[in-house]
């Protein structure tokens, strides 16, 4: 638990934290055995390394795998047995000459010198062929793991366009997003993240498009990456992120292929993750949360009228119970008479405070729509039912909740469902809220409120403004925030994130000093 | 001193924003308590009258930021006056800034759990507000600039709403001559509107803050400023007449007539939405605070500068709270023209011939 000593300590203090600098990479010994010493020594008495040592030409050599990895078919047939059949060669440099050239005789052939290159390429299923004398390494592509084939992604589900999500292989990945950006502008740069796990990242962005700056910014975020190990690109998101005090993050997901194609084409950054089909888009504006890729494909004036019952959503799923609890609480005259009448019935016949009410009922919806969620399908409706039924029927049933909540809690649950990206914070704010409301009536749901709202307007990614084009306004972009407008009014101006309204980026060249009079 | 990057400014739009958000909030809680007695027709053309003068209150700032080339009025005094004196100045801007959020507090109570819930915890009330309006300050400027947008069309959308909800209770007869009384209860209306806008006195300290023409800034300011008035007035004018002049909140008491058919309480909706413009009011306030005690104390502690701003403000808030009554507040309406001419034109004035005599005692010391 942090203490008040470091709560009041300086920034600056804060932003000393010393990082041990990496160790000097290991070079690749021209003895053969020192380099299958050091492997060993490597990986230990783990059971997937696999060293086939053999004579060929003359010299001595050794083939050196992860079982599982590799296609062993293939490497029988397109290496061990080419290998075997090799005449005799005058040393080591020459033999390597010849495997290069007639043996390994594949697009991905790799030529390394530090044995943590090995490691690393052989763990990402390469085929390593060391020499006895050679004080380098071959290695060949021989990928041959298991991986999930393209299915349609889970939470973003679209009634028209593309079935096909990402998958966990980051190459896979790479293939999905080139096919759809038949253009050598798209540019992916691979890195890697975790200083144990090596996980591959990649950067996809296009050439001329997006902002030398953010790029620039990004490549350097994850390059200074504390982290050891890397599973998920949840794991890397906060760091792309320019605030921690928010609930709402400026770095997006999607799991569609097409949707990244999107936002890389307005001069985004997607950041892929090995071994996770979900992308992080950065940066990304609040209002792109009520986008989705249904929008464009449909008749704009029904997408319009979606992107209204969104936005609806969103505040009924946040505020409808605080409200609700704040004018039964405090204000019930605000409501019409009859309306009046029906709730004091309710609130007589239930043994709780309409607080207490409120948050026991959501606090046991949000059990039972975590159970249906991590139970098998089948358990899950099961859940689902037996909810239903102890919360809809038999609770009202027993007085211990009034009609009108379990009434509150459908609805605020099938809206926060509207927006899937925006779940978890609308959720903890539903808390805050009825707590706020069942404390301080309507007046402590309004502090609550612009308080979320002076929250929200401080998210920034590189004086990028979260709120942009709402706060700062821009009319010209509300043709595609409020509304969504026809193509062909769409088309006529190209939208580059870097361009709106707010942000410095498009001013200066220079890095900007995000830094604001009595920011945290 | 704390050096000014461009990036933290704010465009001159979100000043504009910010200022309405301020003036708002002092307008739509006005009491005639202590003021003008005619609160009718005379009002109308007094809310109008008093946008020039606002514009002269502006001059001498406008004179110090053509010559200085938009340096802060504390930047400025720093680099006249050395550490001592601009800190000075730093210190004098940061408890103005604490007085105003104190004062608002003080209204807040006075408005909300005084008049409006008496039931409710003051306690609880003040120690939210006071809480989250420390915290929203510790967003720094953009972000409370960014959320007076926000807060400044949801008040005026509900301002224009409410007044074609009131339509049906509006009574023409209300509307007399603005000058049926004659000119005199239109021009001390004027001179009591003046110094509600104490905004002016801190204008010089945001200079180097605003991205853009700050004159044009001011201009569409007190235009606007001017419409929002003349609606409001004319919204209390056509439903209460001269009765006005008898409630202690025209405004609110005004509104508590409409009738929207579903929503029972008009006023409820009128008061959450005071509240958004008083929050934002207070953050921006508390956010210059913190921004003078960084000045003075170093840009390092910003936590401790916000516990002890909010610390002082809610203990404060809390102690006169009994004291101060809402007409005691609107007999202060001298002192805050005292401290609107203090800040907006004496300090402007004092810098700008202090670097006149710098001036001429360099070119005499060259000569």
């Amino acid at each position: 638990m942090p203490s008040l000593k470091g709560f009041f300590r300086s920034s600056g203090d804060r932003q000393k934290a010393v990082s041990a600098p990496p160790p000097p990479p290991h070079p690749v010994s021209p003895v053969l055995m020192d380099n299958l010493v050091y492997l060993h020594a490597q990986f230990g008495v783990s059971s997937d390394l696999t060293v086939r040592e053999m004579e060929a030409g003359g010299c001595k050599i050794a083939i050196v795998t992860l079982e599982g990895m590799v296609d062993r078919h293939t490497i029988a047939d397109a290496v061990l047995l080419p290998l075997s059949k090799v005449p005799d060669m005058d040393g080591a440099e020459a033999l390597m000459s010849y495997v290069r050239d007639k043996v390994l005789a594949m697009v991905d052939l790799m030529q390394v010198v530090t044995m943590d290159e090995v490691i690393n390429l052989i763990s990402s299923g390469f085929a390593a062929v060391m020499a006895d004398g050679a004080a380098y390494v071959l290695l060949g592509g021989f990928q041959n793991f298991m991986i999930r084939g393209v299915g349609e992604p889970s939470s973003e589900m679209t009634t028209r366009g593309s079935r096909e999500g990402f998958t966990e292989a980051i190459r896979v990945n790479i293939s999905m997003i080139r096919r759809r950006m038949k253009t050598p502008d798209l540019t992916f740069e691979m890195m890697s993240a975790g200083k144990t796990s090596n996980t591959a990242v990649c950067l996809c962005y296009m050439r001329g498009r997006v902002s030398e700056q953010l790029l620039n910014d990004v490549r350097a975020r994850i390059q200074k990456l504390p982290l050891d190990v890397v599973l998920e690109s949840g794991y890397i998101q906060p760091f792309l992120e320019n605030r921690r005090l928010s609930l709402f993050s400026s770095v997006g997901t999607t799991e569609r292929p097409d949707t990244l194609c999107g936002k890389v084409a307005e001069g985004r950054i997607g950041v892929l993750v090995d071994g996770t089909p979900f992308v992080l888009i950065t940066p990304t504006l609040f209002v792109e949360h009520f986008q989705s890729m249904d929008d464009y494909a449909i008749h704009p004036y029904y997408a319009s009228f979606l992107r209204i019952i969104k936005y609806v959503s969103f505040f009924v799923g946040m505020l409808l119970p605080g409200l609700y609890v704040a004018v039964g609480t405090f204000h019930p005259e605000m409501l019409p008479f009859t309306l009046m009448l029906s709730y004091l019935k309710s609130d007589l016949s239930t043994p709780f405070p309409l607080v207490m009410e409120a948050l026991i009922i959501h606090f046991l919806f949000e059990i039972m729509r975590e159970a249906g969620l991590r139970f098998p399908k089948a358990v899950g409706h099961a859940v689902s039912i037996v909810g239903a039924l102890v919360i809809g029927e038999s609770a009202v049933r027993a007085g211990l909740i009034g009609a009108p909540m379990v009434i509150i809690v459908a609805l605020t649950a099938i809206s926060s469902f509207v927006i899937p990206s925006l779940y978890g914070p609308v959720t903890l704010l539903r808390f805050g809220f009825i707590i706020l409301g069942g404390t301080l009536g309507i007046y402590g749901i309004m502090i609550g409120l612009t308080l979320l709202l002076c929250s929200v307007c401080a998210v920034h990614i590189q004086s990028i403004p979260f709120t942009a084009p709402v706060t700062p306004f821009s009319l010209k972009a509300m043709r595609d925030v409020l509304i969504r407008a026809d193509w062909r009014e769409l088309w006529k101006h190209q939208f580059l994130v870097q361009n709106v309204v707010g942000s410095h980026l498009k001013e200066n060249g220079t890095e900007p000093d995000t830094t604001d009079p009595g920011e945290e | 001193m704390v050096p000014l990057k461009k990036n933290t400014q704010i465009s001159v739009s979100q000043l504009v924003c910010l200022l309405l958000a301020s003036r708002l909030t002092t307008a739509m809680t006005a009491s005639p308590a202590g003021g003008p007695a005619g609160f009718g027709s005379s009002m109308l053309v007094s809310v109008v009258l008093q946008i020039p003068l606002l514009l002269i209150l502006l001059l001498p700032t406008w004179w110090f930021s053509r010559r200085t080339n938009r340096s802060g009025t504390i930047d400025y005094a720093y680099v006249l006056f050395g550490p001592k004196g601009g800190g000075a100045v730093a210190a004098l801007y940061g408890l103005l800034c604490l007085v105003i959020v104190n004062a608002d507090l003080l209204r807040f109570q006075t408005f909300v759990s005084v008049a409006l819930s008496p039931g409710m915890s003051r306690i609880a009330l003040c120690g939210t507000l006071v809480v989250g309006v420390f915290f929203a300050a510790s967003c720094g400027l953009q972000a409370v600039a960014r959320a007076a947008g926000v807060a400044v069309v949801v008040v005026i959308a509900a301002m224009v709403f409410t007044l074609f909800s009131l339509l049906p209770e509006m009574r023409g007869v209300h509307f007399l001559s603005p000058l049926y009384d004659g000119v005199y209860p239109v021009v001390e209306g004027a001179l009591y509107e003046l110094p509600r806008s104490i905004e002016v006195a801190v204008v010089g300290m945001l200079l180097p803050y605003v991205r853009g023409s700050s004159s044009k800034g001011y201009a569409v300011w007190t235009t606007v400023l001017a419409g929002v008035l003349v609606l409001m007035q004319a919204t209390i004018t056509g439903v209460l007449g001269d009765f006005a002049a008898q409630v202690r909140f025209p405004y609110y008491t005004a509104v508590t007539a409409a009738d929207v058919g579903i929503i029972q309480r008009m006023d409820l909706i009128a008061v959450a939405v005071w509240l958004v413009v008083l929050f934002v009011k207070m953050a921006f306030y508390s956010m210059l605070y913190m921004s003078c005690a960084q000045r003075i104390f170093g840009k390092n502690r910003k936590p401790l500068y916000a516990v002890a701003g909010g610390g002082t403000v809610f203990v404060t808030g809390l102690s006169f709270a009994g004291l101060a009554a809402q007409s005691e507040q609107e007999a202060s309406v001298p002192v805050y023209l005292i401290i609107a001419g203090l800040f907006a034109v004496a300090l402007p004035l004092v810098l700008v011939l202090a670097d006149m005599v710098r001036e001429r005692r360099a070119r005499r010391a060259r000569a």
